[in-house]
């Protein structure tokens, strides 16, 4: 076991999660540029409540635009280390992480694999060691301070923040996260009359399915624009499908029909 | 001697690009990685990067009959090339003992490219060698950052140019019309501006403050480029913008194809070029769908020679140049701050069409998926977010800041609810006379050889002929001509040359496009290292 992983903050929530969920180490740092520092809140709190056994600290570094700082701030903090430290590298920016590893002496690497999600040590010259990790859908919306409603099973809630009609989802073998809403065609079974809808009925196509991006979009605000799967499945007509946010997809089902200009 | 050592970026060669411009190395190296699991698109990406080393798209292509001929070939398409006797590309399954051979003391590795676990391992095997390098990376900000010791230095006046950016991240030759030039900005900044029915427009003076000879033609709306492009580059951001822009095609012999439709569409052009292949042309209802195509084939392979003997008049050549384009944009920007490309589209109206927002959305997109900002600038009063798209004001243009102050002070617009206000005539529906069903025809001809998606490629080809309303045209293509010309629609996929697939795709020999399977993908390897040995010598 290390004595001490490092570890900054991205916008995935696996690759933390999996991290105190291995037990590679009794103490991690988690370090979060001021940008961040709303998921750090999350974290710690989830943290408290869910690993009070492990030592979890966190650090704020200098802000994303001001990378040379960074650099500046990790050698400092790294040159007073002499135990072997643990570098996880799979969470953050490269600018972020990469400074801790390249000005330290003593340290290891540490990574997330996907396929079954595993961390894997590098203990060089020793074989590497393998932890196994399970997550559980719900941990990783807690850590970011969601969770899903009981009594449907289908609301996200935040507070106050309330999202209905969007699934999440766990790919446990991939590690992925995934948010998932229908277009209103597919959940109405209105998909074959896309090209054929009334005025009134075009109008409400298109806000109900503007209500669902809007879902997504406030859904990536937390969990990160690459820190999880953004889908609508189903037909949506445009203005809704050509200005579609590039994170969010569009799949559609066998039946779908796309609307000629 | 200081030594270069970056990864190849498989995804987008942009940034192992970058690493070769910024830093300052007297060799290169350019480790690609498990290559035997590269894609089509990897491949691809890296003939773009071999070919961007050699400073001109002009040998890009492998084929000799895609090759352009010194006659026709631009030299502004070109770039400055990097020391090819110094760089070389080496390939490994992993980071191992081979990949950093020769590596020194003050060399310098830019981990920008590849994978966080690749990255590790680059580091861990140089500190096991006990070697002091400086590990850099390149910034979204246009910078390179030694990572070892927080050094920041400004590549403002080496990073890449525009046209290497367009080439690198999508593959188009780029040919600019004019540069944007703060002075004039200023200059339309400063100009008054008067109301006429609803749209904002510069005072007549304005001619005479550039230096104009004329006055500016205010019914057409180029002079809306103009102001535009000369008021964007007054942003402390933007590095360069160009008005004007058109995006080509790296193969001779498919813009060949492009350029004859564009020409055969503009009657001046016509009379510059051998009346043998200037008609539309006709299905012989005598030959066989194949027949067809093949003779069609041949014509093509006639007129990409005759282009290539360079027997015409110079008039001629400068038509075929200006109709060689698949994309045009009225102006491009690159941010250097953000690393990004703002693409413009200007309309001189008080309001903009749904369609007119979505197109250029769509389009940049297309050539930019993820550096891709569309701007539509207008002369209507308001700037504000459209469909999602920025759609200013032009004199809002003044304020480097004006995107930002958008989504934080107006509410974003759905563009339906604007179109309540005005009254709506029904659409009409496509029903194409003789001459539109030659051109269309014609145009679905040309993307048979030259795949393009149907919206927005498609479109715009018809579009650029003036066919009239397309409204209905997947469904009467789909009724009218599909089992004629034997081709199937697939209406998944519009945005994508997959739309259509013909029964018959019967291409002359020698022009078959490489299949990227297998096999194939180790010849088209060796092709690059011959490639590269070719640019070397």
């Amino acid at each position: 076991m290390l004595k001490m992983v490092i570890s900054t903050m991205g916008d995935s929530v696996s690759p933390s999660l999996s991290l105190l969920v291995s037990n590679v180490s009794t103490s991690i740092t988690f370090f979060y540029t001021s940008e961040n520092i709303k998921n750090a809140e999350s974290l710690q709190y989830f943290c408290q409540q869910r690993f009070p056994e492990t030592l979890v600290h966190f650090l704020e570094l200098p802000s994303i635009a001001m990378p040379g700082e960074i650099v500046k701030y990790a050698k400092e903090f790294m040159s007073g280390k002499n135990e072997k430290v643990g570098i996880f590298l799979t969470s953050g920016a490269k600018q972020t992480i990469f400074p801790f590893l390249i000005n330290s002496t003593t340290s290891t690497t540490v990574s997330l694999v996907h396929s079954p999600l595993r961390i894997v040590v590098d203990e060089f010259p020793l074989p590497s060691k393998t932890v196994y990790v399970e997550l559980s859908l719900q941990d990783l919306l807690a850590s970011r301070g969601w969770e899903i409603s009981e009594e449907d099973g289908k609301t996200l809630r935040r507070g106050d923040l309330v999202i209905s009609g969007v699934s999440a989802l766990f790919d446990k073998e991939r590690g992925l996260l995934i948010f998932m809403g229908q277009s209103y065609l597919l959940k109405t079974g209105k998909e074959d009359e896309i090209h054929s809808l009334s005025r009134s009925m075009k109008n409400q196509v298109k806000e109900k399915d503007q209500i669902t991006i809007s879902n997504l979009t406030l859904l990536s605000e937390f969990f990160g624009r690459n820190g999880a799967n953004y889908v609508i499945s189903g037909a949506l007509r445009s203005p809704n499908r050509s200005v579609l946010p590039h994170f969010i997809e569009n799949k559609l089902v066998e039946s779908s029909l796309q609307e000629e200009e | 001697m200081v030594s270069l050592f970056t990864i190849f970026n498989r995804n987008d060669p942009t940034p192992t690009a970058r690493s070769l411009r910024n830093v300052k190395w007297d060799c290169a190296k350019v480790i690609i990685l498990d290559m035997e699991h590269f894609l089509p698109k990897h491949i691809n990406n890296l003939k773009r990067l071999v070919a961007w080393t050699s400073g001109s798209a002009r040998h890009y292509s492998n084929n000799i009959d895609d090759q352009w001929p010194d006659h026709l070939w631009q030299d502004e398409w070109d770039w400055t090339p990097l020391n090819h006797n110094k760089l070389g590309f080496v390939q490994a399954k992993y980071i191992g003992d081979n990949v950093l051979e020769g590596v020194e003391n003050g060399d310098y590795i830019d981990i920008t490219s590849g994978s966080k676990a690749q990255t590790g391992a680059i580091i861990k095997a140089v500190k096991s060698r006990g070697i002091d390098v400086n590990f850099v990376l390149q910034t979204r900000a246009g910078e390179t950052l030694n990572l070892s010791t927080g050094e920041i230095t400004s590549n403002s006046s080496l990073d890449l140019t525009l046209k290497e950016s367009i080439w690198l991240s999508s593959g188009y030759l780029a040919s600019f019309g004019v540069k944007g030039d703060p002075a004039n900005g200023e200059i339309w900044i400063a100009a008054k501006k008067v109301q006429e029915s609803g749209k904002t427009r510069p005072d007549e003076k304005v001619s005479s403050a550039l230096g104009l000879k004329r006055n500016i033609n205010l019914e057409t709306g180029f002079w809306l480029e103009h102001a535009s492009a000369h008021i964007l580059s007054t942003w402390p951001s933007i590095s360069e913008v160009f008005i004007g822009v058109r995006l080509i095609k790296p193969s001779f012999s498919k813009v060949a194809g492009a350029a004859n439709f564009a020409i055969l569409s503009k009657p001046w052009m016509k009379n510059e070029f051998d009346n043998k292949f200037m008609n539309w042309w006709k299905d012989d209802e005598k030959l066989t769908s194949k027949e067809n195509s093949e003779a069609r084939a041949i014509f093509y392979c006639e007129w990409v020679d005759y282009l290539r003997d360079g027997n015409i008049s110079e008039k001629a050549k400068q038509y075929f140049i200006e109709s060689v384009h698949s994309v045009e944009f009225d102006f491009i920007a690159k941010d250097s701050e953000s690393m990004t490309v703002i693409i413009g589209e200007c309309k001189d109206k008080e309001k903009v069409t749904e369609g007119e927002v979505g197109r250029i959305h769509s389009l940049s997109k297309m050539v930019f998926p993820t550096t891709g900002h569309p701007l539509m600038v207008y002369s209507g009063r308001k700037s504000k977010l459209v469909n999602g798209v920025y759609t200013i004001a032009w004199p809002d243009l003044k304020d480097p800041n004006i995107m930002m102050k958008t989504i934080q002070e107006e509410p974003a617009v759905t563009l339906e609810e604007e179109e309540i206000k005005v009254p709506k005539k029904s659409k009409e529906k496509v029903s194409p006379n003789e001459e539109q069903l030659e051109i269309l025809k014609e145009s679905l001809l040309l993307i048979k050889f030259d795949p393009r998606s149907y919206n927005p490629q498609f479109i715009e080809l018809l579009r650029k002929t003036e066919f009239g309303t397309t409204t209905g045209l997947l469904s009467w293509l789909e009724k009218n001509l599909a089992d004629k010309m034997e081709f199937t629609v697939d209406r998944k996929s519009l945005k994508t040359t997959k739309w259509i697939s013909w029964k018959n795709n019967a291409i002359p020999e020698g022009k078959e496009s490489t299949s990227f399977q297998g096999d194939e993908i180790k010849k088209l390897l060796e092709k690059i290292v011959e490639l590269l040995e070719d640019i070397k010598s």
